[in-house]
């Protein structure tokens, strides 16, 4: 176990260019002018009284020039250093308590280059766990179960198995709440046995999910002196159209009637997109709808409407094209269609007369129906039988005169 | 301009020119011109009478014959009208160098010319010696049209060649010149100081007013080079390949205190140094130590 790893150790290969201020060096004094000089005395003045802090100079900087790259490429490799690893350097053997929080929320899903973050992520994690000591203990919890984590204070766990623990992680399609996750874990990290305790965070740092309150938390470990390292996974730019809100608009739906729905589509990336369409799955059957240009940057309502030809619940669901991040592209909807609507007038002052009372001309203005459907069931009962009204399934009540 | 006179720059000599004429209103007709005599007091020979004029220094009035005349004259002397110059140029290699419009050589000879011109115009005998380790070309002063002639004809003859000692020129050239008189030196001053200082030191002592115009490129004041180099001795074979920018500053400082030595030296010696750059409008820049020179004069009488 050494004392410093990398998790980007093929940067590591371009330490071989800390050789080019020295080329340089070299190809500039194959480039000279020649001059005929009069000053000579002066100029060889200048040099001898000089020559020692002359080459002491030179040396320096091209020291520096060379350890500028040097340190480029190692920051780029990201060096990893571990307290037992100088422990053990200095003699000593130090134990820890390893806790590795592995973000699988959402968002961890977008796709960059072929691979999602979370696919990072997990290469990051199993490269972090063969850093550990042998004898430290660790911990694996994913940020949407911290109360299950994969693995909790374990000693001597092979590489193979973390691997193929880790391998088995998928996305899911939460958003995690970090202050949630870490008050959950507050009890895992406060009961390390070992003085050593460091908590590991791999995510992509989106901004959901993060609150001012994790500050308190965070000084609270620190004053524990539990080590938190954050690992960013993310992608800086954002290529994702998300579907954010998938909603009836209209209360009640009824058979062969046009039912309002309304998509909310987000468009994060930085360019507009033209249209495109999406597919609207009805019960299984789906159908193409055209969706409007997308503005950068900005939440589009997108109107739908649907019509459903049976009474009874039925399955909505609306998918946008397949982007960076597939998991925010598709949303459901269940739907009760009704055959009809049952209204109940409720008449104070009833008349035996036809058309004699209020509530006979509300009767009258509601039978006419709307759609291919009758529209409404219409029944009239008076302040008397109040309470038959209120146990029957009427979708709505009407009072008139009713004192 | 015509080849043979292309060191008559009429910039050049224009700007001078009008300086020389503002002098004569101050000294009179054509005497001294800028320059105040070096043989003041020293065995003037009466030469003339001229009528009095206002301005003009009243202990030269001649009393007895304002008394004969009832008339103002001033008497003017021999000597006082006539200044004998020496314009000494150096032609060694290291005067070859330059970076600019004009090569070190080229601005010393312009300079020259233009002196040569302003003194003969002012009736004043010019002569000329060329010099690099031994002076080789020497026309004896004199004051007339064809002097001017022959010596634009020897500047135009001349090539910057060979090495430099310049303290041994003069102290040749001292034992040559009889009568006392006014040496302009016009040079880059890069030669053994020792020896230069020694040269200056017996023309002081014989009496001679010595004036220096040292002449540089702003390449050797500043080392402005980016790109390695290869420096090659200009007066001999010794190299040196360097990077510049390495010890730029300690080259700006050792030339700092070479120029320091000479102004110190010949301000010791009275004389006078004046630091040219090639980059540097001659016209402007000779107008403006001429004008000096003429108000501390002025002062000094």
């Amino acid at each position: 176990m050494s004392a410093l790893s990398f998790l980007g150790a093929p940067w590591l290969w371009g330490l071989a260019l800390v050789s080019i201020p020295v080329i340089i060096h070299l190809l500039f004094r194959r480039r000279f002018r020649r001059v005929e000089w009069a000053p000579m005395r002066y100029l060889k003045l200048a040099i001898e009284r000089h020559r020692r802090r002359i080459r002491l100079e030179q040396l320096l900087l091209l020291l520096l020039r060379m350890a500028v790259i040097a340190m480029l490429f190692l920051a780029l490799a990201r060096p990893l250093m571990h307290a037992h690893g100088w422990g053990s350097w200095l003699g000593g053997s130090l134990r820890g308590s390893q806790l590795v929080i592995l973000d699988d929320s959402l968002s961890m899903g977008y796709i960059v280059d072929g691979r999602s973050a979370l696919d990072r992520a997990k290469t990051l994690a199993s490269s972090l766990f063969e850093s550990f000591g042998p004898k430290d203990r660790l911990s694996l919890v994913l940020a949407s179960k911290p109360e299950q984590p994969l693995l909790r204070e374990v000693v001597r766990v092979s590489s193979e198995e973390v691997r193929l623990l880790i391998d088995g992680i998928e996305p899911t399609g939460v958003f995690v709440s970090w202050l949630s996750t870490l008050q959950a874990l507050d009890g895992l990290v406060s009961s390390g046995v070992y003085p050593l305790r460091e908590v590991t965070l791999i995510t992509d740092l989106r901004g959901v999910g993060w609150s001012d309150e994790l500050a308190d938390l965070a000084s609270g470990w620190t004053g524990q002196n539990v080590n938190v390292r954050i690992m960013d996974v993310g992608s800086r730019d954002s290529f994702n159209v998300t579907l954010e809100d998938f909603k009836l608009v209209d209360r009640l739906t009824l058979v062969n009637t046009p039912t309002r729905i309304e998509a909310h589509v987000h468009n994060t990336t930085g360019q507009e997109i033209g249209e495109t369409d999406a597919e609207l799955i009805v019960d299984g059957k789906a159908s193409t709808v055209r969706l409007p240009v997308l503005p950068p940057g900005d939440v589009t309502r997108v109107p739908l409407y649907v019509t459903l030809g049976e009474a009874g619940d039925h399955r909505l669901s609306l998918k946008l094209p397949d982007d960076a991040m597939d998991g925010d592209n598709q949303r459901w909807l269940i739907v009760h269609a009704k055959e009809r609507m049952n209204v109940v007038l409720v008449d104070g002052e009833p008349s035996a007369d036809p058309l004699g009372g209020e509530a006979d001309f509300l009767a009258l203005a509601l039978s006419t129906g709307f759609g291919q459907g009758d529209g409404f069931h219409i029944g009239i009962a008076t302040d008397t039988e109040w309470d038959t009204v209120l146990a029957s399934d009427a979708d709505l009540i009407a009072l008139t005169n009713v004192t | 301009m015509s080849k043979s006179h292309r060191y008559s720059d009429p910039e050049v000599l224009a700007k001078i020119a009008s300086l020389s004429l503002r002098a004569r209103r101050v000294v009179e007709g054509t005497i001294s011109g800028l320059h105040r005599s070096p043989f003041r007091g020293f065995n003037v020979e009466f030469a003339d009478y001229r009528e009095y004029s206002p301005g003009d220094d009243l202990r030269r009035l001649d009393w007895r014959a304002l008394g004969r005349s009832d008339r103002y004259y001033i008497k003017q002397f021999e000597e006082e009208s006539n200044l004998r110059a020496t314009l000494m140029l150096d032609t060694s290699a290291s005067m070859r160098y330059g970076n600019g419009p004009l090569n070190k050589f080229n601005y010393a000879a312009t300079l020259v010319a233009s002196l040569a011109n302003l003194l003969i115009e002012q009736r004043d005998p010019a002569g000329l010696a060329l010099f690099d380790k031994r002076h080789h070309t020497h026309l004896r002063p004199a004051a007339t049209h064809a002097q001017l002639v022959r010596i634009l004809a020897a500047l135009e003859a001349a090539r910057p060649d060979g090495e430099t000692d310049l303290g041994e020129v003069l102290a040749t050239l001292c034992d040559q010149l009889e009568r006392r008189r006014l040496v302009v030196i016009v040079s880059d001053l890069l030669t053994d100081l020792e020896s230069l200082f020694d040269g200056l030191s017996r023309f002081e002592h014989r009496g001679h007013e010595t004036l220096i115009f040292q002449v540089l490129d702003p390449d050797e004041l500043e080392l402005p080079f980016q790109d390695f180099v290869q420096f090659k001795d200009i007066e001999g074979t010794e190299e040196l390949f360097a990077d510049p920018a390495t010890f730029r500053r300690a080259y700006i400082q050792a030339m700092e205190v070479f120029l320091a030595e000479v102004r110190d030296t010949c301000g010791r010696l009275r004389i006078d140094h004046v630091l040219m750059r090639t980059d540097q409008d001659l016209g402007d820049a000779l107008s403006q130590y001429l004008h000096l020179r003429g108000r501390r004069d002025s002062r000094a009488r």
